[in-house]
């Protein structure tokens, strides 16, 4: 196919740059929402 | 099914239905071949960045005048994603353009203005880096994202301001798209606004969290 690597390419800088960020986010989420907690448990401990 | 839930396994089947219309729906362009359904997620990208800077600006002008920190969060946030897509942009532009205009790179009106705003907004995020006291930085990032939206409707008008070689398709008629064509490119900015709000409640809850665990953290004496 005429211009494959092209079109191959961008496709994959497109997917590669949003699922990056999409997974980027979830991670920290997660990371975030442990920590709240913990903090949140030990005050309560208080 | 929570709420962000939902829209994730939307977000999912609308990107699914934006690629199924751009690869097998629309048919091939009889110039350019293949390598025209760059087309499709560029030019979603790019207005996906477009509305996420004007989010940016219309939340900082809320920042300013309501000093509420969700509004802050918002702004931040949608420019951070705005620049994701504008990024995606000035990739896959240059990988379209190399084909097609032998070039990667041109400093042509409409690219070169894009390539500013790019800039702007990087600014705003390093501007938010640098300041640490939150009310500071939540104002002085509102300045910066009501005066660095100015250059996008400089982008969107440069192609009518200026001479150049930028295809203008987003005008009367679809600027000479088949009517195939024209439906894959709205599925396409349809998915990738999923995307978009699926990001916003991502990164805004984010902050929103962090936030609180800030405050509670220093009630405590940790921070």
């Amino acid at each position: 196919m005429k211009n494959f690597w092209f079109l191959f390419s961008a496709y994959m800088v497109i997917w590669v740059a949003i699922f990056g960020y999409v997974l980027k986010l979830n991670g920290k989420m997660k990371e975030l929402k442990l920590k709240l907690d913990k903090l949140e448990s030990e005050t309560k401990e208080q | 099914m929570k709420l962000s839930a939902l829209i994730d396994v939307l977000t999912f089947l609308a990107v699914a239905l934006g690629l199924y219309f751009a690869f097998i729906y629309a048919p091939v362009e009889n110039v350019m071949g293949p390598v025209q359904k760059i087309f499709y997620f560029h030019v979603a990208s790019a207005w996906i960045s477009f509305f996420a800077f004007f989010v940016t600006f219309i939340c900082s002008f809320f920042v300013l005048f309501t000093n509420k920190y969700i509004f802050d969060d918002v702004a931040s946030g949608s420019a951070e994603i705005g620049i994701i897509f504008c990024t995606i942009v000035l990739i896959t532009g240059p990988i379209w353009a190399k084909p097609i205009w032998g070039t990667w790179w041109t400093w042509d009106p409409r690219l070169t203005t894009t390539l500013i705003l790019w800039f702007i907004y990087v600014g705003y995020l390093m501007l938010r880096k640098f300041l640490d006291e939150e009310d500071k930085r939540a104002k002085f990032s509102a300045a910066l994202g009501i005066i660095g939206f100015i250059d996008v409707p400089i982008v969107f008008f440069s192609i009518r301001w200026w001479r150049t070689i930028h295809p203008n398709v987003l005008q009367k008629g679809g600027g000479g798209l088949a009517p195939e064509m024209l439906t894959a490119l709205f599925v396409s900015i349809f998915a990738f606004t999923l995307l978009y709000v699926m990001m916003l409640v991502k990164t805004s809850a984010i902050k929103h969290m962090f936030r609180r665990y800030e405050k509670i953290a220093s009630n405590k004496g940790e921070i």
